[in-house]
């Protein structure tokens, strides 16, 4: 009897374990052990795989951004502490080999990501009633006017010189932009925010408006000096603490030669002001950096790109002010 | 009393857990590649799915009808009415339409080279899981030049006869891979220079070819070895996927990294005069390959071995001889039979003890 409930109760863990197995990051990682046993014994292969899961941590770390992997590093005895938590599984991809004084042993290593995530909240500062509103604007290609110029070139030549004689025709191109925001970024963002702990207030609740910040960016190419003051001066007086700036440029459509369905690019930058002090600090920024989308139209091809990009630069500015507020 | 219903009703929740098979969706018939291009790269396919907005098309049909009588394979059932809340779908994908045509003595001899694979697809995190690859090879002489009518009657009797009788006879080989089960992938196919003057109408097509070798290195892994393979990329770096499925939605897979990777490399083709007569002569054709199992990332190599493998081709005297059919049907063979024979008489790639495995062993699908 207490033999089936313990088969039974495996079981229902092996099923409830392979549905957890899909949130996972496989990294493959070599471990080694110092020994003089070309066999080596059982503790010794099991120290030799603790520390190519302690590797295979260290590598997953590395693939991440600057400011994830500061964070990580700073927690990285913690989870070498508690490896097991945050290692779902590990498979020997040889059998191991000896070679110069050591034993050493290629794994594949599963990493539970959202393990780590957890940790990383539980550590990491609690925001609590830090106020923060964002503004993120996207422009596109309106219309495209070529201009070709002409420049001639003429030389003469005798004995000591050679003559050049023709024209090149140069090219130019004006572009005009127009506004495109996607309600979907707005969510996308406020999720990233929220996670992160901050109580993200929506722009219309303090009296921000986005469409100045999007006249700006169409007709100037950045956000101007007096609509940012206006901007931070608002902000403050509505008590918020942090506004997060982001602008987000969405390249021309093109077909993908590997999948035929529409490419898009979007360029992204932002920053996030600190209102709390006397003059506003720009304490963190991100980009310009590119992300691209695909989809089987060019408007989901831009929406794709537009919530990469928004995501990418917002996850990275929250990296970023939870390192600066760090006790 | 109590005790005994206990055990019962544990019992029977133990069958259920036990017994359930897993329930894949089935996606239905769709073409790999760029979804511009299907017209141009499948276009005898392309004609015979289209149909009526809303309703199946004629393959969908085919195919529907054919796995509805046989929802069973190895370690799940298919889920044709879309009753499960299963992320994983399989996908009949058709990779490759190719006839090409050549003049007979006043007959036309159409080639059908025709590759399909089975993928099992995640649909929650868009990826690829596995490939199962099938290729169907026919010739046929017509009297005067058939017409695109004839092709597709063709090609459909083709799926109707050997696609599908060749899916069902392998549904025990086809299994969903466990989680944290280990996989394979052709990483790089390569032709020598010297090959390539052999190639006959690839010689200007070699990625065509390299995806040909590929797919047949995939289907000896998967089905000869019962290895768990991914599916090969042409786009290496890029690893995804374009699936156009017949209701027009074109969906793009990611294909995960495997834990180990393969690379082909075709060595060199070799013909040798064996025996002549008057009335005939035979000829030895043969293909010499080069096959790394390897880990880029951990620079290992786990098996680097040239194969080879030779038959003899008899020729009428007078008759025309094709030599690139021949050689391509050696190397499909050295890929195929031959290859898999090598691996599987290798103690090392095959042992299969407590503490020791060979890599094989370690990617077995179930």
């Amino acid at each position: 009897m207490r033999k089936f409930l313990i088969i039974l109760g495996l079981l229902l863990i092996l099923s409830a374990g392979t549905e957890q197995l899909d949130a996972l990051v496989k990294v493959k990682a070599k471990g080694s052990v110092a020994t003089k046993n070309k066999k080596p014994k059982t503790e010794e292969r099991q120290q030799a795989i603790l520390n190519g899961q302690q590797q295979a941590l260290k590598k997953y770390a590395s693939g991440l951004d600057s400011q994830r992997l500061s964070i990580l590093n700073e927690l990285m005895p913690e989870l070498l502490k508690d490896i097991e938590k945050y290692i779902l599984d590990t498979t020997p991809l040889n059998d191991g080999e000896y070679q110069n004084g050591n034993w050493e042993i290629n794994l594949e290593v599963s990493i539970d990501d959202a393990q780590i995530e957890q940790l990383v909240r539980q550590k990491t500062p609690k925001l609590e009633e830090h106020f923060l509103s964002f503004v993120y604007v996207a422009r596109e290609v309106a219309s495209v006017e070529f201009h070709e110029g002409t420049v001639s070139i003429q030389a003469d030549t005798d004995r000591d010189h050679f003559k050049l004689d023709g024209s090149i025709v140069m090219n130019s191109e004006g572009i005009s932009y127009r506004s495109y925001n996607p309600a979907e970024i707005d969510s996308r963002v406020t999720e990233i925010f929220n996670k992160a702990g901050f109580d993200v207030v929506p722009a219309f609740e303090v009296n921000l408006t986005p469409e100045q910040f999007a006249y700006d960016f169409i007709t100037l190419d950045e956000i101007s000096n007096s609509t940012q003051k206006e901007a931070t001066d608002i902000a403050r007086d509505q008590g918020l603490e942090f506004l997060a700036l982001g602008t987000l440029d969405i390249g021309r459509e093109e077909i993908d030669p590997v999948t035929g369905q529409y490419k898009i690019y979007a360029k992204v930058g932002g920053y996030i002001m600190d209102l709390r002090k006397k003059f506003a600090v720009k304490i963190c920024s991100v980009g310009p950096l590119q992300y691209s989308g695909l989809g089987p139209n060019p408007t989901v091809a831009k929406t794709n790109a537009l919530i990469e990009a928004a995501t990418k630069a917002s996850q990275d500015l929250v990296d970023q002010i939870r390192v600066k507020l760090t006790p | 009393m109590d005790k005994r219903l206990v055990i019962i009703g544990i019992m029977l929740l133990l069958v259920t857990l036990l017994g359930a098979q897993e329930r894949v969706r089935y996606a239905g018939f769709c073409f790999a590649g760029n979804y511009a291009d299907i017209p141009l790269n499948y276009p005898h396919t392309h004609a015979l799915s289209a149909g009526e907005k809303g309703a199946p098309n004629r393959l969908e049909r085919l195919f529907y009808s054919c796995l509805h009588a046989n929802r069973d394979f190895r370690n799940f059932s298919l889920d044709l009415d879309q009753s499960s809340q299963s992320d994983k779908a399989l996908a009949i994908t058709i990779n490759r339409e190719s006839v090409d045509s050549e003049s007979i003595s006043g007959q036309t001899k159409l080639i059908y080279n025709l590759s399909y694979s089975i993928y099992i697809l995640d649909f929650r995190e868009f990826k690829v899981l596995q490939s199962f690859p099938f290729k169907i090879s026919y010739i046929e002489l017509y009297s005067q030049p058939p017409t695109a009518g004839e092709v597709q009657s063709q090609i459909y009797k083709l799926m109707e006869e050997e696609l599908l009788a060749s899916i069902k006879s392998k549904q025990p080989q086809i299994a969903i891979r466990q989680p944290g089960s280990l996989a394979m992938k052709v990483a790089n196919v390569e032709i020598s220079e010297d090959a390539v003057a052999l190639l006959g109408p690839y010689e200007d097509k070699l990625d065509s070819y390299k995806a040909i070798l590929a797919n047949q290195l995939t289907e000896t892994f998967a089905f000869g070895l019962n290895v768990t393979m991914l599916p090969y990329a042409k786009d290496y770096a890029g690893q995804k996927m374009a699936l156009a499925f017949s209701d027009a939605r074109v969906l793009n897979f990611s294909i995960p990294p495997a834990s180990y990777d393969l690379d082909l490399r075709l060595d060199k083709f070799h013909k040798a005069l064996y025996k002549e007569t008057a009335f005939e002569r035979v000829d030895i054709y043969g293909a010499y390959i080069n096959l790394k199992i390897y880990d880029a990332e951990l620079e290992t190599v786990y098996w680097d071995q040239a194969v080879k493998f030779g038959a003899t081709k008899q020729t009428v005297n007078g008759q025309l001889t094709d030599d690139f059919a021949n050689y391509h049907e050696v190397l499909l063979q050295t890929i195929g039979t031959e290859l898999t024979n090598t691996i599987r008489n290798d103690k090392k790639l095959m042992e299969n003890k407590k503490n020791k495995k060979g890599v094989i062993v370690r990617c077995a699908n179930f």
